[in-house]
């Protein structure tokens, strides 16, 4: 099994997302596609999958040429996708979500039931999944519903697997799990081709890697013959420079501004925490362990069962709104952008500024240009290219959508920033520069709160994790004490210390 | 970023802890919410059928309720067609429009052919009509409000003309059998709606059209990504809501004995309203057939009260439009709730 490309190209407009690549993909071997955000990745898994049209160039499979009309289209040659954004319905059931275009059937019309629930028990076990078939994917933590994404693709049998950023959103024994998938996938001799911006597991999980930079191929070779910095200077066009940021000094102690006592509420169970000003609280836990919903119920997004609330050590009632939330300091940043974050059909300085139009009118009136300096001021801080700001939000790669939202969060000049994976999809350089903006805002007495499933980025970053487990904190670690292996631990809850 | 580490590769697979729920049951309080939201239709028709009894004791007498179910066949056929075009994410505003062409167009073929061959042709003159709205929507990627809206005044437009904005006498001997005739007792009008009933239901629940009708509605791009034929299966829609209107206007056409070009303004307000307080979101997605049918029993058993209470149309007009909006109300209270 093998998929050839020859000069592929794709324009959007004015905008060269892909250029003369030529790339090889063969059958056994774990190809890996990194570069920054906007490099191409997607856009050449697209092409591949039968999600986008290539405006150049084109595609063999096993020495025949091809060209897909759609993704249904690939599938049925054995081309399978896993998509950067989830794709599921919300409204199906995970069993029917599985099976959606690939039902096994009993008749023309119909399907069978019965062996469909047997094949997805199979998929299940190989994947070790423990999600039940008939609950709606919407009621689903994003981790799970993207091991139903997974879970899709594997029942289709692929001879190509395409997976974009497929690890982003799971947590830690979801990613082994799935490794371990792809390691089977290889040695059964399919085309496997990933895209991840974590080059350790980039390095970890491929025999090949390509690299990708504004559009073109820029590099390509088995995964031994490359680096971490190797990869980083193909990826950036130039040495990365040495990064000069000390490892933060002990926290002094300060003032403390948010605490919250008696939390429960969908998953959470009876958490009580503070959060002090100038701090960066991480917040560790495996998929469903309630990391997000203690963001959420924080924010006001999400209405808790009890709580008492103290900011600034005034008693207040809880914040009955993320207006309200907002009022106070405190906004949120979804981990869900594609369905709670952007609005696509909006410039992406229109998207950031967003949410604090105050200093942006002159007069009650919004122009173009105040919005463009604001969004940039505030894009500037998280690294997104000035150029793109008058670009439909929509038309961004994954990773710029992201960064957007942060300078949209930063541009709220909040008091506490409450971040969900704050820097899923997001490519190692523009991945430290978000982690120096963070701490700009710590270090200038803000307070961030953030969920992460890289708990290489949570140590980095924090000066005091929580770790959660089961809807409750079962750990408080600070400074030294913040490791990964200790957090992988406590997340499993075989350590419960409390 | 000075500590390389490899812990993503080397993590131990720790498979026997237990796993947190991922999707744990919910909350008695939660459940029961949810039961009386999906029984509302029926909770619903109980409550005004005790209402209507006590208030028209000639409510249950055979001919009431023949009556009832006669006059509201008609509409339950488009509501029954509406149901499956929401679910998939789609309006249909025509349905008004090719209503009253099935029914001028039925009794102008009648008088010159055999009933049955005209009841067929005019069916698929409806199904024609839906495949031109898909063709709207589908290739000309219009809005479906908007475009159905706009389609339905193109077909309303004709009907007149080919009528020259005159109802259409029926002269055929049998015309009325549709629409007021009976089998065994039981009216043929009513036999009509439960076979559509029918048929819609196992396409909806039994087939895998039905799922991806249902895909179609939940996500358009997520069930284009997986393989859905997103566009074959809103262009069914459209063609089954465009027959099933036309049996429709045949039928209220040969309960009056003509065919009437001004029939079936009402109809497409009328079949929302009936599709949404049987609960079928208005978002798309979700929805059931059962509860469509009870709610045209709803709204059965509502103009039956208003009768009785001598009320005019002009009142039941209003209280209709208040009903319609407490039922979308609910609706959007659901999904909000869904998003927090
Ligand atoms: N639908 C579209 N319309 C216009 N431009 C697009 C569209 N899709 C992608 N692009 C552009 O093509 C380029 C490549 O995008 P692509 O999504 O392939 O990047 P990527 O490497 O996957 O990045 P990321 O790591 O952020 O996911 C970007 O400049 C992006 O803005
Ligand atoms: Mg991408």
């Amino acid at each position: 099994m093998s998929v050839r490309l020859s000069n592929i190209g794709k324009r959007y407009g004015a905008t060269r997302a892909l250029n003369g690549v030529d790339l090889t993909l063969t059958g056994g071997r774990v190809h890996a596609l990194v570069g920054e955000n906007g490099a191409g990745k997607s856009t050449c898994l697209g092409i591949i999958g039968g999600r986008t049209v290539p405006s150049t160039g084109e595609i063999e499979l096993d020495g025949e040429r091809v060209t897909f009309a759609s993704p249904a289209h690939a599938a049925s040659n054995g081309v399978v996708s896993i998509y950067q954004e989830l794709s599921v319905i919300p409204s199906m059931s995970v069993l029917h979500n599985v099976f959606l275009g690939s039902e096994p059937r009993r008749t023309r019309w119909t399907d069978d039931s019965a062996a469909m629930r047997t094949a997805y028990a199979q998929v299940a076990s190989r994947i070790g999944a423990d999600i039940d078939p008939d609950v709606e994917v919407g009621s689903l933590s994003v981790g799970d519903q993207q091991m139903v994404e997974i879970m899709r693709a594997l029942s289709r049998r692929p001879r190509v697997m395409l997976m974009d950023e497929p690890t982003a959103a799971l947590g830690p024994r979801e990613r082994q799990a799935l490794y371990g998938v792809i390691a089977g996938l290889r040695d059964e001799g399919v085309v496997v081709a990933f895209v991840s911006h974590n080059l350790e597991e980039v390095l970890g999980v491929s025999d090949d890697i390509s690299v990708f930079r504004d559009g073109e191929l820029c590099g390509s070779g088995p995964s031994d013959q490359w680096s971490r910095d190797s990869l980083m200077s193909a990826m950036i066009g130039h040495p990365p420079q040495v990064d000069l940021r000390g490892t933060s000094a002990s926290p002094k102690p300060r003032k403390e501004l948010l605490r919250v006592d008696g939390l429960s509420g969908g998953r959470v169970e009876d958490v009580s925490l503070d959060v002090r000003a100038g701090e960066i609280v991480g917040i560790a836990g495996l998929v469903g362990s309630g990391r997000s919903t203690l963001l959420r119920l924080i924010a006001g997004a999400q209405r808790p069962t009890t709580g008492r609330w103290q900011l600034d050590g005034v008693k207040q009632p809880w914040p009955s709104s993320v207006r309200s939330a907002r009022r106070q300091g405190i906004v949120y940043l979804t981990e869900d952008r594609k369905a709670q974050g952007i609005l696509p059909e909006s410039t992406t300085a229109e998207n950031i500024v967003l949410g604090r139009l105050g200093p942006v009118a002159r007069r009650g009136i919004v122009t173009r240009r105040s919005v463009r300096d604001h969004a940039d001021v505030a894009g500037r801080q998280v690294g997104f290219a000035t150029t793109r700001l008058s670009t439909n939000i929509g038309a961004l790669s994954g990773g710029n959508q992201q960064k957007a939202l942060l300078a949209r969060v930063l541009h709220a000049k909040p008091r506490l920033i409450l971040a969900d994976e704050p820097t899923r999809g997001v490519d190692v350089g523009a991945k430290d520069e978000i982690s120096r903006a963070l701490r700009d805002i710590a270090d200038r007495g803000g307070s961030v709160m953030m969920v992460s499933s890289e708990y290489e980025e949570l140590a980095e970053n924090c000066d005091r994790v929580l770790v959660m487990w089961h809807g409750t904190v079962v750990a408080e670690l600070r400074g030294p004490d913040i490791g990964v292996d200790t957090m992988v631990k406590l997340s499993f809850g075989t350590e419960g210390l409390t | 970023m000075t500590q390389v580490s490899k812990t993503m590769v080397t993590r131990p697979d720790d498979t026997a802890s237990s796993r947190p729920d991922a999707g744990r049951a919910r909350s008695g309080v939660r459940r029961v919410g949810e039961a009386v939201a999906l029984y509302a239709p029926v909770l619903m028709l109980v409550v005004l059928v005790i209402v209507a009894s006590v208030l028209n004791d000639r409510f249950w007498a055979p001919e009431n309720l023949r009556n009832m179910l006669t006059q509201n066949s008609a509409l339950a056929l488009v509501a029954f067609g509406m149901t499956l075009v929401i679910i998939a994410g789609v309006f249909d505003l025509s349905v008004g429009a090719i209503f009253a062409a099935g029914s001028v167009i039925f009794a102008m073929l009648s008088n010159e052919v055999l009933l049955l061959p005209a009841a067929l042709i005019t069916v698929v003159v409806g199904a024609l009509a839906g495949a031109v709205n898909a063709y709207v929507v589908n290739s000309l990627r219009v809005n479906s409000f908007i475009g159905t809206l706009a389609t339905g005044a193109v077909f309303s437009g004709l009907v007149y003309i080919l009528c020259d904005s005159s109802p259409v006498q029926a002269r055929r001997e049998g015309f009325e059998t549709l629409g007021l005739g009976r089998i065994a007792g039981v009216p043929c009008a009513l036999i009509v709606a439960v076979a559509a009933f029918g048929l819609c239901a196992a396409l909806l629940n039994g087939t895998i059209f039905g799922r991806y009708v249902f895909a179609v509605g939940g996500n358009a791009a997520a069930a284009h990504l997986t393989g859905v034929p997103v566009r074959a299966v809103r262009a069914a829609c459209f063609v089954l809501v465009g027959a099933l209107a036309a049996l429709g206007g045949m039928i209220t056409g040969s309960q009056l004995g003509l065919g009437q070009p001004t029939l079936g303004s009402n109809i497409a307000l009328d079949a929302f309203a009936v599709v949404v307080i049987g609960g079928t979101s208005v978002y798309g997605g979700r929805g059931a057939l059962w509860r469509t049918a009870s709610a045209v029993l709803v709204l059965a058993t509502l103009t039956n009260i208003f009768n009785a209470l001598a009320w005019d149309t002009t009142r039941q007009s209003v209280a209709k439009g208040l009903i319609i909006i407490a039922a979308v109300a609910l609706d959007a209270a659901r999904s909000r709730s869904d998003h927090a």
